[in-house]
């Protein structure tokens, strides 16, 4: 069986120079140039924070084989989410999901659009991480980002929970009554 | 951003002032206080359950907290000041709005108001008037310092870093906060609004005193920003915690993927 076009792995220390040279955002779409700030300037420090380790952060790397370049990046957490005083629930935060600006709407050969591709990575690894994560999964996305709310939609956060601000929904993977 | 102390006290909180250490159900400090017109009497609130009414709960203006220091440093004049000031703002329409809000309410809720433990979702008019009076409460405390020597509040919100817990003040300062103060005052999470009382006793002695904080600046969030551990995207509304009571579904993965070491 011949190896996809792609390449995951999660992200080492070494990466650091190269993240913060990924570039996502238009210049002109301010909740993109946020991503991009954070992915370029923050990203590495939440992921390898010592003082983080219990929320077991995750920071994934999509390469193109061939050409070795750093297609997407994607990073997620364990978290909870809180009502009052109450029992919290246990939950993943979707950090940031991005894809660089050459390859966004682009898909593989394999057909898979790169987005599917970047996605299906991290539900794969929040459902192999040990110990096990709880299977709420949510993400907030600024709500005049059309396309990364129909990604997500598509892998599955298809239940809305209360806005957290007026300009930014907050989607969450189902739950069965 | 504006963060102000949460502008109501129960009576435990007002003998703590009084005297530090000292058990807070006491009731002579408090008859001393009132004997000498260093605090005012409060404002009433009948509690109830189901059925009758339960008791009866003071809340007072946190004024009265200022009044009480000042009467333990020896400031009379400066506590009798505040003590008065603490009175005008318990005889305003806010707090007997507020009175006629909490009345009827079981002795947990109220005191969950009284103590900062409530939700602004779950208490959306209450946390209303409560700013309300914390801007006054404010102006009101800012007025009376030129005359009276009042201890600095350094009020702000928490973020966690290094895995500490960092209060930022409004005026942009920062300090490490106690998780257990903290705590006290049901002020644990990134986000939440916090104060923090500093009393110099002497060259080697210092009294902090936590209280609850309330965000008293303009309805809308400037700066938000989904990014980072300090992201205010973790509280719930009733209807949320509904939804997520249910089982999750299994995660969808549309595409086949490998993930190397």
């Amino acid at each position: 069986m011949s190896r996809p076009e792609w390449q995951l792995r999660p992200a080492r220390p070494q990466d650091r120079a190269l993240i913060k040279r990924f570039a996502c955002a238009a210049p002109t779409v301010p909740w993109e140039r946020e991503a991009e700030h954070f992915i370029q300037h923050g990203l590495c420090d939440w992921a390898f924070d010592t003082f983080a380790r219990k929320n077991d952060p995750r920071l994934l790397l999509l390469f193109h084989r061939k050409s070795g370049e750093l297609v997407g990046v994607a990073a997620h957490e364990r978290t909870e989410l809180r009502y009052g005083r109450t029992q919290p629930f246990a939950a993943t935060k979707l950090e940031v999901v991005a894809i660089a600006r050459k390859w966004q709407g682009q898909r593989f050969k394999s057909g898979d659009r790169v987005s599917d591709v970047l996605l299906s990575a991290v539900m794969t690894d929040v459902a192999a991480r040990v110990p096990p994560r709880h299977a709420r999964v949510f993400a907030i996305a600024h709500e005049k980002n059309v396309r990364s709310i129909a990604a997500l939609v598509r892998h599955g956060l298809v239940e809305e929970l209360s806005r957290v601000d007026p300009s930014y929904r907050r989607l969450v993977t189902p739950h069965r009554r | 951003m504006q963060v102000d102390r949460w502008p109501i006290i129960g009576r435990s909180q007002l003998i703590r002032a009084f005297r530090p250490g000292e058990r807070a159900t006491k009731e002579a400090p408090f008859r001393t206080l009132r004997t000498h017109g260093w605090a005012t009497a409060g404002v009433s609130v009948v509690t109830r359950n189901e059925s009758s009414a339960t008791g009866r709960l003071t809340i007072f203006s946190v004024l009265n907290m200022d009044a009480a220091r000042l009467a333990r440093e020896g400031e009379h004049r400066g506590a009798t000041t505040l003590a008065k000031a603490a009175a005008t703002i318990e005889a305003s329409a806010e707090f007997l709005l507020l009175k006629q809000f909490l009345t009827g309410h079981s002795i947990k809720d109220v005191s969950a108001v009284l103590d900062g433990g409530t939700e602004e979702a779950q208490w959306t008019d209450v946390h209303e008037l409560l700013k309300r009076l914390a801007r006054e409460t404010n102006s009101t405390r800012a007025r009376c310092s030129p005359k009276v020597k009042l201890p600095e509040v350094f009020a702000g919100k928490l973020s966690r870093e290094r895995g500490l817990l960092i209060l930022n003040a409004d005026g942009g300062g920062r300090t490490a906060v106690p998780p257990s103060l903290a705590k006290a005052v049901h002020r644990e999470n990134v986000g939440d609004c916090l104060a923090l009382e500093t009393e110099q006793l002497d060259d080697h002695q210092m009294v902090v005193n936590a209280l609850p904080g309330i965000d008293t600046g303009p309805a809308s969030a400037p700066g938000f920003s989904p990014f980072g551990r300090n992201a205010r995207v973790h509280a719930l509304t009733k209807a949320d915690a509904k939804r997520l009571a249910g089982t999750p579904a299994p995660l969808r993965i549309l595409v086949p993927v490998a993930i190397g070491a």
